[in-house]
């Protein structure tokens, strides 16, 4: 198999969780003896966050070094750069970050969260608790832009008020990040609603109490800031943010029980985050339709992978045969002085994925 | 953005979506994606001498074993229509432009592109009929100028007025009847073809 993350770029620190989620997981089910008394064995190159990079190393694992299954890519540049090589060389990617939806291809197992499973529970949520008017800021790129149009469009319908929609280089630097902290400290939002990611995401959040913004009265509410960013920021400047994911390292269950140990035990004193889980969780849906296909055939595989049942640590896990993207739980965490997530809300059961719903009605928005 | 694009995407899941194709994997792929995107949507086939009435959209086979029969085109529907052509050869693109499509797919069909191309066709198929409206609507309106150019000349012969004046009439009287001022000159068209016919015209 292959495993192509980014180790370096921009996105250097949630790729990189994806890979050692990836790692951990490959190396429980080898433990256990492997799949059908084989072991898996991983082929890893690090594209460092260039899409021709993405491109090329894509192409070089499936004709030179013959591996028809890869696991990788996060931002959806990175998946559209080697969607055409996958396709092309009939091979299957397990894609594992949330994104924006609006795709299908018969060779793509998409494992992460759509909007129908994040940005409608976090909108309603805040509209719900924490007030209607919202500051809107994101990477310029088109997951924060497809985010904001989510949350423009179910904001607005429910009575709220965008106050401003700003968008920064990915690289973002202080000194920008310091003017759009002044202008939400002008605008006064309940709400800061953000989709920067990777470093300027972090000095973003770092720079927020020193501006005089409280998190616990203006939080800051993301689709993607978990626990191991949260670390790096340092957890006693982010006490009160808000993330919407399906995934916790705090959440009590067997599954991740069993997950958080393993993690500590081979990663030490790092927390798990839905960046890890989701690699580590895709990787046990493979290798459970592997058993049942008996080949690494990409339509055998799928085929396989639609009937998967798996017990993740974020909860039951299942592939929509409809498609291919994954039944998920969504939930609502309140980040901690010590780093980790108060689950405030979450599903009463895994929502049917919905990639390619455009609009957000009335019915069935309130949160239960 | 404006209400009317928006509602182009938007609606997707209310519209009625028909497949004219015969069964098997290129016809799978397109009912499934259509599916995906959550149109209510129906297959047919054979291809049915008439267009199916109730749909908003409609996906067709455009091929040469049809042998020109069952084609019916873009102005005899009230849908948006997109045609699903088997090859890229001159005689098929000529029945392609035959059908006045308003998007196609050509084999061999992917999931990616078909929302996209269901957006533009139904974007063209609504602008065309909005552009259809405005030319029936200006030729109406060049027919009545021609009208009360003639009904002018009428008024200013048969009672000296100046063209001023005539028009200044029409407009009056227009007003007084709450009529437009078509009809007024259509009214002294028809009384002055009836008094000539009657023999009573001004020598």
């Amino acid at each position: 198999m292959g495993v192509l993350y980014s180790r370096s770029g921009a996105t250097s620190v949630t790729e990189s969780e994806h890979f050692f989620g990836t790692v951990l997981a490959i190396e429980e089910i080898n433990a256990l003896g492997g799949v059908l008394d084989r072991p898996l064995v991983a082929t890893a190159y690090d594209p460092k966050g260039d899409s021709n990079e993405y491109r090329r190393l894509a192409g070089k694992m499936l004709i030179d070094d013959e591996i028809n299954v890869i696991f990788g890519c996060s931002r959806s540049s990175s998946r559209k750069a080697v969607l055409p090589v996958i396709e092309r060389n009939n091979a299957l990617l397990w894609y594992c970050s949330f994104y924006e939806g609006f795709e299908y291809s018969p060779n793509v197992i998409y494992t992460g969260a759509v909007p129908n499973q994040n940005s409608v529970q976090l909108a309603a949520y805040l509209l719900k608790n924490r007030g209607t008017r919202f500051f809107l800021v994101g990477a310029d790129y088109i997951y924060p832009r497809e985010s904001n149009r989510v949350m423009r469009d179910v904001v607005e319908q429910h009575g709220g008020e965008i106050l401003d929609e700003v968008y920064l280089d990915i690289d973002a630097g202080k000194a920008e990040l310091e003017e759009v902290l002044r202008d939400i400290k002008r605008a006064q939002p309940d709400v800061v609603f953000s989709t920067l990611v990777g470093e300027s995401a972090r000095v973003f959040y770092q720079l927020y109490r020193t501006h005089g913004l409280d998190p616990k009265t203006m939080p800051i509410a993301s689709l993607s800031m978990a626990e191991e960013e949260i670390r790096l920021i340092g957890p006693e400047l982010c006490e009160g943010h808000i993330t919407a994911a399906t995934y916790f390292g705090s959440l009590k269950n067997e599954s991740n029980r069993r997950f958080v140990a393993l993690w500590r035990q081979r990663f030490g004193d790092r927390p798990t985050s839905t960046w890890s889980e989701m690699a580590y969780t895709q990787v046990h849906l493979f290798a459970r339709a592997l058993q049942s296909a008996g080949s690494l055939d990409r339509a055998k595989l799928v085929n396989a992978a639609r009937a998967v049942k798996f017990e993740s640590p974020e909860g039951l896990v299942s592939i929509d045969a409809e498609n291919n993207h994954c039944w998920l739980t969504p939930r609502i965490g309140v980040c901690r002085s010590d780093g980790e997530f108060d689950v405030v809300w979450e599903a009463a059961a895994p929502v049917k994925p919905d990639p390619y719903l455009s609009t957000f009605g009335f019915s069935e928005f309130w949160l239960g | 953005m404006s209400s009317g694009l928006r509602r182009l995407y938007e609606d997707l899941r209310g519209i009625n979506v028909v497949v004219i194709y015969p069964p098997g994997e290129d016809r799978d792929i397109v009912v499934q994606q259509l599916q995906r995107i959550g149109c209510r949507m129906r297959t047919v086939w054979p291809f049915p001498a008439e267009p199916p009435g109730d749909a908003d959209v409609i996906f067709f086979r455009v091929t040469q074993e049809s042998d020109g029969k069952g084609h019916w085109t873009a102005t005899d529907v009230g849908a948006a229509l997109v045609a699903l052509s088997d090859y890229e050869s001159p005689t098929t693109l000529k029945l392609l432009l035959d059908t006045n499509a308003h998007g196609v797919l050509t084999k061999p069909f992917r999931s990616s592109g078909i929302l996209s191309t269901l957006v533009l066709a139904r974007s063209s198929r609504s602008f065309q009929e909005r552009m259809q409206g405005k030319i029936e609507k200006l030729e109406a309106t060049i027919r009545s100028r021609r009208q009360i150019e003639k009904a002018a000349r009428l008024l200013m012969d048969s009672q000296h007025l100046t063209e001023p004046e005539a028009y200044e009439h029409m407009r009056t009287r227009a007003t007084n009847l709450r009529v437009t001022v078509a009809e007024v000159s259509a009214m002294l068209i028809e009384a002055h073809d009836a008094m000539e016919k009657l023999g009573l015209g001004r020598k």
